[in-house]
Formats: structure tokens, C-alpha cells, sequence
């Protein structure tokens, strides 16, 4: 990496977890600096600078201060700034923090914009929702070591141990709890949040059978669905909680 | 009754002894081997003044007790000028940190939170930063009373003494703390503080020295010097009055005065502790109220509103029309936005000033009030004064380069980018030697204008020489190239701001200061051409001789016989110092090239 480092870094564009700012510095002069750094000059600068403002919408405040920015806008200069040099690969640490709603929608937007046009977004978060609606190959390491790495419906398939589902009938719930807990290949129920929570075994995936079970014995049911595996649902059944 | 003492007791047991904040200070700072260092440099650079004095003032001397006694005297005087000069250098290094330390620390909005009161914070915060220079004033007495030994020294002068730099050092911490509490300081408040301070001394203590401000009833000493009306304004002036260089006037003689000036003027350094404590106390008091006050957000207060035009609202957004990048864009940061804002104003201040001052010299010269040998003289002074400020500014800038990219975040940002630590650096050098070109360009076109239109006199070299511009031109480019390397280098390897700015500029005072004496010592040894020759290889004597030539020789007649030799003298000189400059610069820059990597690695703890 060290002798490849003049390769990979115009290759490359870091948004670290901070803003850094210089002071005395506007927008326009912002991007510029880091244009010349990647030896982008004359008329192909000015264009650049100009796309990239467009592009992140920041053209409105090319004469603004970058120390007196919002957080959000802090962070949308950083997105402008490592797109410069159209970088192949871009690495995000916690582009989120600190930021707002409002911001975190747009930045999401955004992010999803550089998706579309073609960018590896590597994201490095704690925010783990967020990233399930962003990426589509999701990475964990644990102390160092990474544990899974792989598409997120594979992860999401991989923590499911067997399928829980949730059932709520309008009237007789104790008989329907006792019902339950007498079928066969039924792992376990309980109640709760005024629902039967019933866990199949390992090899029972399919809950047709089960509704039509509580349908037979004249239950009527109110609402019938299987319990959804998000990432920190994933995450927690994953790691073994040895966070550095 | 002992009701009432027992509270005042408890208050002020609070106040001070107890204080955490004095507490927490006392007990980490003392042993933090970076002061002991200082302190035992503080000691050691004491002690090597009184020995030295001494030994010198007791050469050539009957060894007779009233001898011994003028030799202690003699000795105890260089020795305070030490310790004020020390203090006056150390006090406002180890105070102006109070400034920033809301920001800095983010701790103060806790203490806040807490049931300390407005005083014990004030006046901890005031101690804890004082600490440190007291300790030193009391190490330094030993040292002083070893002077008392031989007679010739009064308790009343040391303990004057120990007064004038005690009160200086509480007036320099109660300033930067009333500075901090109403919360208008900012980083480069910290350089304008010292820079207020140094420019305070100097210029007060230069008018002191000029016989216009000299009262007529002080008796002159033995140079014919008198005591001036600003003695009891300026530590130095009010100093000499106490080890009787200067006389202050009888107060039976001052019967035109009113009461409290009748009285300041004839007991100085008596005025002097009054004023500088008083004040202080009453900053410490004004300090007390802002304490909370300030810290009200979206309340107008009548303190918000008497400083809201120097205020910035945090969150308001500022705008102004872009510049252009340099294809160098580090040297564009450091030569565009690192001069801006309150040091910009003094980099225009000091030009303007300085070639007001050159014009009114030369009004004078044209129009035949004043002398060749004078103006030389007042032009020298004014270059010398100027490239001083360049060299502190170049310096401080040079010191905070790398320590501010470090402490906002910008260095990574760089360091991500294709960008080698050879273009940094080389960019860093370029960009803060073009921020001070300004500074230096100013008395290099004073002299070249000088050179060409001076009336001359027939048989007489003219004021200066057209090739002493040039000279002076390529040599301050390489001091400075040297002062910002130095700085630079100084920078990569410190972590805070404050301390490298602190470790830097005091390296490069004693720098100018060794190379001045030794230089000076070495021209006044050669004297003539070889006196020229020399004169370039330091900065401050470069500065003297080449402007004002006439000094290497005995008389001016001698000058004038051998003016072409003096001349080839400096031009060898000026060569052999830019290369040995050069030189110096290329290589503490190839070191600062080899070694950036693992430096910036070692900083960030990777």
C-alpha cells in the first residue's frame, strides 16, 4: 500500500467522521484547494468545482464560510469534495453523526444518487437502519475480525434459526395459547403486546397450516404475519457483544 | 465577632488555598517534568547571569569591601533586568493560554455547572495560571540574596525588584483572564496579546529614553540621562529608578504637580506595584461578572450588548466573494488565509507606519534638519524594528502551520489526497516567506528610494548605497526562510498550538539575541572591511552595519578613504551569508522532508 499509495489515492475518496475546515476559507475556495491537491487546474477546475456544487446543490453557498456551515451542509461539502477527482471508491466513517433529520434524508438521498451513477460506497456506521436501506453488502467485524460479509438477504437468511410468527385473534386468546402449545411441530408460544408470538421448529417454515389450524377450531383471526429480521436484529444475534 | 473572622477565613480558605481549580494545577503541574525544565532553564539562565557578572564586575578590582560591594551592586542589577525580562517574556507565554481555554478544554461549561462561585472561579483560574511564574520569582530569590552578601544591595531594592516582577506577571494573567471571561478571545488572540504586550514595553520604554519626555527636577545620572514622566508606566523604566541608574526627582522638587503625579513621579516603582495590582483587581472584579453572564445565549445583557459588535454569533453564516487558488495550494492557505483577519490589520499597520515613518525621515533629510549620520541611525533603528515583528510574525505563523492543521482536523483531509509531505512542505515554506514579503519589501524600497534621491555631499559616500536595498532585500529573505523553517519544524513535532509557539518563539528570541551579542562583539573586534564582511553572517547586524557603514570606522573621514572597500567587504559578507542561510534552510527542509511520514504517524498514533 505504501509504494501504491500515489495509485490508489486518486482512486480513492475518504469522508472521515469530522468536518475539517480551514479557516478564512469560502465553499468555492474549499473545493478548489483540495482540486489543485489532486492536480486539477486551469479551466477543468473551475468546471469541476462548478459540477460537484451542482451536484451535492451547493452552488448557493460557493461564498459561504465553511466554518460557519451547518453540520449538514459541513458534511455535504465533504461529499463535494471527494467526488472532485470522480473517484471509483468512496469511503464514508459515520456519514450521519451529528447530522439532523432533515440533513440525514438528504444525505441519504444523496448517497443513493452517487449509487445510481455508479460509485463503490464503502460505510462505515453504528446506525444500523440506515444502512439497510442503503447498501445492498454489508460487512461486520467484532474485535477487530470480520465476522460476515455478504449480501444483506444473506445475512438477514443466515441469523434465521426458524420462523416466528405473529397472530392475533379477536376473542378466546388463552384457548388459542393452549391450542397452540399442544400442535406438533410448534417450538414454543407466548403472549405478548396482546398477540401469540409462535415459534416454529427448524424444520416448519411454511404458517399456512397453522392458520388454518386456529380457522378449524373456529378462531377468527384478526392479524397473521411472520416476525421481520432487521440488521440490528442481525447484529445482535451475530456478535457475541465484545465490542472493543 | 470571631463569628464574622471565622466566615472570612472560611471564605477566603475557599477562595484560594482550597480552590480546586488552584488545587488541581498545584498538584499536576509540579510534577510535570516539561517544568522542571523550564524552571531549572529559568534558575540556570539566573544563575549563569549572576556568576558571570560577578566574575566580570570583580576583574581589575583593590578587593576591598566598598569594591565588592559596587561589584554585587552591579551584579544584582543585571540580575533584576534578567528576572524582569524573564517574566515579562514567561508571564503572558504561560497566561495567555486562559484565553482560549473554554474552547480548548471544554471543561469551563462544567465548572460552571458547579457551586463554585464567580470569585473562586476568577481567581482560580487567575492562580492556577500564575502558579507557574511565581514559583519562579520565589526560586530566583536565593539566587538574589547571594548579591546581598558583599553589601551594596538593600532588602528594600530586592524586594522592589521581586514587587515590579510579581505585579507585571499579575497584570499580564488578570488581562488575559478578563480577556477569556467576556469570551471575545479566539486563537489569534493569543499572538495579538503578546504582540500588545511587547509593543507596550517597547515603545513606552523607548519614549522614556527620549529626552523630550525627560522631567526637568530628576537629576541626571552619569551619562546625562534624566528620568522620564513615563517611568511609573513601563516595569524596565520603573526599575532603573530602583537600582539608582536613573534618579527619580525629589518630591520636595515636583511642587508644580498635583498630589498623586507629584507623588508617582517621585516613587516610581511604588506608583508602579499601586497601579498594576489595583488594576488587576479590578479586572478580576469585572472578570467576576461575566463569569455567568456571558455564557446567556439569546438574552440581551448589557455585556452582550456593549461587545456585540466584536462578537460573532456562532450561528450566523458569513460570506464573502471567493479568491483564486494557487496551482500550490498549500502555499496559497499559508500566504492567503493564514494572514487574514487581525493579523492582516497589523501586517498593513506596521507597513504603513513604517513608510509614514520613512517619508517624515526623509522630509527631514531632503530638507536639511537632519544629518546623514542620523538618518542612517533612525533608518536602521526602524528596519531593525520592523524585521523583528516579520521574524515573530514569519515565526509564529511558521509554529502554528502544522499544530493547526492537526487541531482542525485538516491534516488527514491532506494527507488523502495525492499530495507528497515534500509538496506540503515546500508549499508551507513558500507560502509563509511570500505572507511576509510585504513586511520586508517595505524597507528594502525605504533604502533603495533613499539610495537614489539623497542629496549627496562632494567627497562624502551618500546617505546609503544602492546596493545596500538588495543586499538587505536577500538577506531578510533568508533570516525569514530560516525563521519559518525552524517554526516549521518546530510545528510538526508539537502537538498544541500554544506550546509550539511558545518553544519557538522563544527559540528564535534567543537565537537573535546569541547571534546579536556575538555578532556585534565580532564586527566591534574586526572594525573595517572585515568588520563588513562579517556584519552580514547575523541578522540584527547585517541590518545595523550595512544601513549605517560609517560605524566599522573610527571616523568618518576614514570611512569615506576606504567606502569601496567597506563595500566589497558587505558584498562578500551578504554572499557568504545567503549561501550559509541557504544552506541552513535546505537542510533542516530535506530533514523535515525525510522524516514527515513518521512524525505525522507518531502524532496521530498510528
Amino acid at each position: 500500500m505504501g509504494y501504491e499509495s500515489r495509485k490508489i489515492r486518486p482512486l480513492v475518496g475518504y469522508v472521515p467522521d469530522f468536518f475539517g475546515a480551514y479557516e478564512d476559507m469560502v465553499v468555492q475556495e474549499y473545493l478548489e484547494f483540495f482540486a489543485s491537491a489532486y492536480n486539477i487546474t486551469g479551466k477543468q477546475r473551475t468546471r469541476v468545482v462548478g459540477d460537484v456544487l451542482e451536484l451535492t446543490d451547493l452552488m448557493h453557498k460557493s461564498d459561504a464560510l465553511v466554518d460557519s456551515l451547518s453540520r449538514g451542509m459541513q458534511q455535504r461539502l465533504s461529499l463535494a469534495r471527494v467526488l472532485l477527482h470522480d473517484p471509483k471508491v468512496l469511503l464514508l466513517d459515520e456519514p450521519a453523526s451529528g447530522l439532523d433529520p432533515r440533513a440525514r434524508i438528504e444525505i441519504r438521498e444523496l448517497l443513493k444518487e452517487l449509487r445510481r451513477m455508479g460509485k463503490t460506497i464503502i460505510i462505515s456506521s453504528h446506525i444500523l437502519h440506515e444502512l439497510a436501506e442503503l447498501c445492498t453488502t454489508v460487512g461486520i467485524i467484532e474485535q477487530g475480525e470480520l465476522i460476515f460479509h455478504g449480501p444483506i438477504e444473506e445475512i438477514y437468511r443466515r441469523v434465521k434459526t426458524g420462523t416466528k410468527v405473529h397472530v392475533k385473534v379477536t376473542e378466546q386468546q388463552d384457548l388459542a395459547l393452549l391450542l397452540l402449545q399442544r400442535t406438533k411441530g410448534i417450538k414454543s408460544v407466548e403472549q405478548r403486546d396482546g398477540r401469540l408470538v409462535v415459534e416454529l421448529d427448524g424444520q416448519t417454515h411454511d404458517f399456512t397450516k397453522l392458520t388454518k389450524l386456529l380457522i378449524d377450531n373456529n378462531f377468527r383471526i384478526q392479524e397473521v404475519g411472520e416476525e421481520p429480521v432487521n440488521l440490528e436484529t442481525a447484529f445482535m444475534r451475530m456478535t457475541k457483544g465484545m465490542v472493543q | 465577632m470571631s463569628e464574622v473572622l471565622y466566615r472570612l477565613w472560611l471564605w477566603f480558605w475557599h477562595l484560594l488555598p482550597s480552590n480546586p481549580i488552584l488545587v488541581r494545577v498545584v498538584h499536576g503541574g509540579s510534577r510535570r517534568s516539561r517544568h522542571m525544565w523550564l524552571r531549572a532553564g529559568y534558575l540556570g539562565a539566573l544563575l549563569i547571569v549572576v556568576l558571570f557578572s560577578l566574575i566580570s564586575s570583580m576583574e581589575g578590582r583593590s578587593g576591598s569591601l566598598s569594591e565588592l560591594a559596587k561589584g554585587a551592586s552591579q551584579t544584582f542589577k543585571f540580575a533584576s533586568m534578567t528576572q524582569l525580562a524573564l517574566m515579562c517574556f514567561l508571564a503572558p507565554v504561560f497566561t495567555a493560554g486562559a484565553i482560549t481555554q473554554e474552547r480548548d478544554a471544554q471543561t469551563f461549561n462544567i465548572l460552571l455547572s458547579t457551586p463554585l462561585t464567580n470569585a473562586q472561579i476568577v481567581f482560580g483560574s487567575l492562580m492556577s495560571r500564575l502558579y507557574f511564574v511565581i514559583v519562579l520569582l520565589i526560586a530566583g530569590l536565593p539566587i538574589f540574596l547571594v548579591t546581598m552578601v558583599y553589601g551594596g544591595v538593600t532588602t528594600s531594592q530586592v524586594l522592589e525588584s521581586f514587587a515590579l516582577s510579581g505585579s507585571t506577571a499579575v497584570l499580564t494573567g488578570a488581562l488575559a483572564i478578563f480577556v477569556a471571561m467576556i469570551r471575545v478571545g479566539t486563537r489569534g488572540t493569543i499572538f495579538s496579546f503578546y504582540l500588545l504586550i511587547g509593543l507596550y514595553l517597547l515603545s513606552i520604554y523607548l519614549l522614556g529614553k527620549w529626552s523630550v519626555t525627560w522631567i526637568e527636577a530628576s537629576p541626571p545620572n552619569l551619562s546625562g540621562a534624566k528620568m522620564s514622566w513615563l517611568t511609573p508606566l513601563q516595569p524596565f523604566l520603573a526599575l532603573e529608578v530602583a537600582l539608582n541608574m536613573v534618579y527619580a526627582p525629589p518630591y520636595s522638587r515636583l511642587g508644580d504637580h498635583s498630589g498623586l503625579i507629584r507623588y508617582a513621579l517621585a516613587y516610581p516603582s511604588t506608583i508602579y506595584v499601586v497601579w498594576t495590582t489595583a488594576l488587576a483587581f479590578v479586572l478580576m472584579l469585572l472578570s467576576m461578572l461575566f463569569v455567568r453572564r456571558s455564557i446567556l445565549t439569546g438574552e440581551a445583557t448589557f455585556f452582550s450588548k456593549l461587545f456585540e459588535r466584536f462578537q460573532r454569533h456562532p450561528s450566523e453564516e458569513r460570506t464573502r466573494p471567493p479568491r483564486r487558488v494557487w496551482a500550490n495550494p498549500v502555499a496559497w492557505r499559508e500566504a492567503k488565509t493564514r494572514s487574514s483577519g487581525g493579523g492582516n490589520i497589523l501586517r498593513w499597520t506596521m507597513i504603513l507606519g513604517g513608510l509614514a515613518a520613512s517619508a517624515i525621515l526623509f522630509i527631514k533629510h531632503v530638507g536639511g534638519s537632519m544629518s546623514a549620520d542620523e538618518v542612517r541611525a533612525w533608518l536602521a533603528g526602524l528596519i531593525i524594528i520592523q524585521f523583528a515583528i516579520a521574524l515573530i510574525l514569519a515565526t509564529n505563523t511558521a509554529a502554528t502551520s502544522m499544530t493547526k492543521e492537526r487541531e482542525s482536523k485538516t491534516m488527514d483531509l491532506l494527507l488523502s489526497t495525492p499530495v507528497t509531505s515534500k509538496y506540503i512542505l515546500w508549499g508551507k515554506l513558500r507560502g509563509l516567506v511570500s505572507m511576509t514579503l510585504p513586511l520586508l519589501l517595505g524597507p528594502v524600497c525605504v533604502l533603495i528610494l533613499f539610495a537614489w534621491f539623497s542629496p549627496v555631499q562632494a567627497g562624502s559616500p551618500p546617505t546609503v548605497w544602492i546596493e545596500t536595498g538588495l543586499e538587505l532585500a536577500g538577506l531578510t529573505l533568508v533570516y525569514t526562510a530560516c525563521a519559518c523553517v525552524i517554526g516549521l519544524r518546530v510545528s510538526l513535532v508539537s502537538k498544541k498550538n500554544v506550546s509550539a509557539v511558545m518553544y519557538s518563539v522563544g527559540m528564535m528570541i534567543l537565537l537573535c539575541g546569541v547571534s546579536w551579542i556575538l555578532g556585534k562583539s565580532l564586527v566591534d573586534a574586526s572594525r573595517g572591511e572585515y568588520g563588513a564582511f562579517l556584519a552580514p553572517l547575523t541578522p540584527f547586524t547585517s541590518i545595523w552595519y550595512l544601513v549605517n557603514p560609517v560605524k566599522l570606522y573610527d571616523t568618518a573621514s576614514e570611512f569615506a578613504q576606504r567606502a569601496s572597500a567597506a563595500r566589497a567587504g558587505a558584498m562578500i559578507g551578504t554572499v557568504a551569508a545567503l549561501c550559509g542561510y541557504a544552506l541552513v534552510v535546505w537542510s533542516i527542509y530535506r530533514g523535515l522532508v525525510r522524516n514527515f511520514d513518521m512524525i505525522v504517524r507518531k502524532q496521530s498514533g498510528t
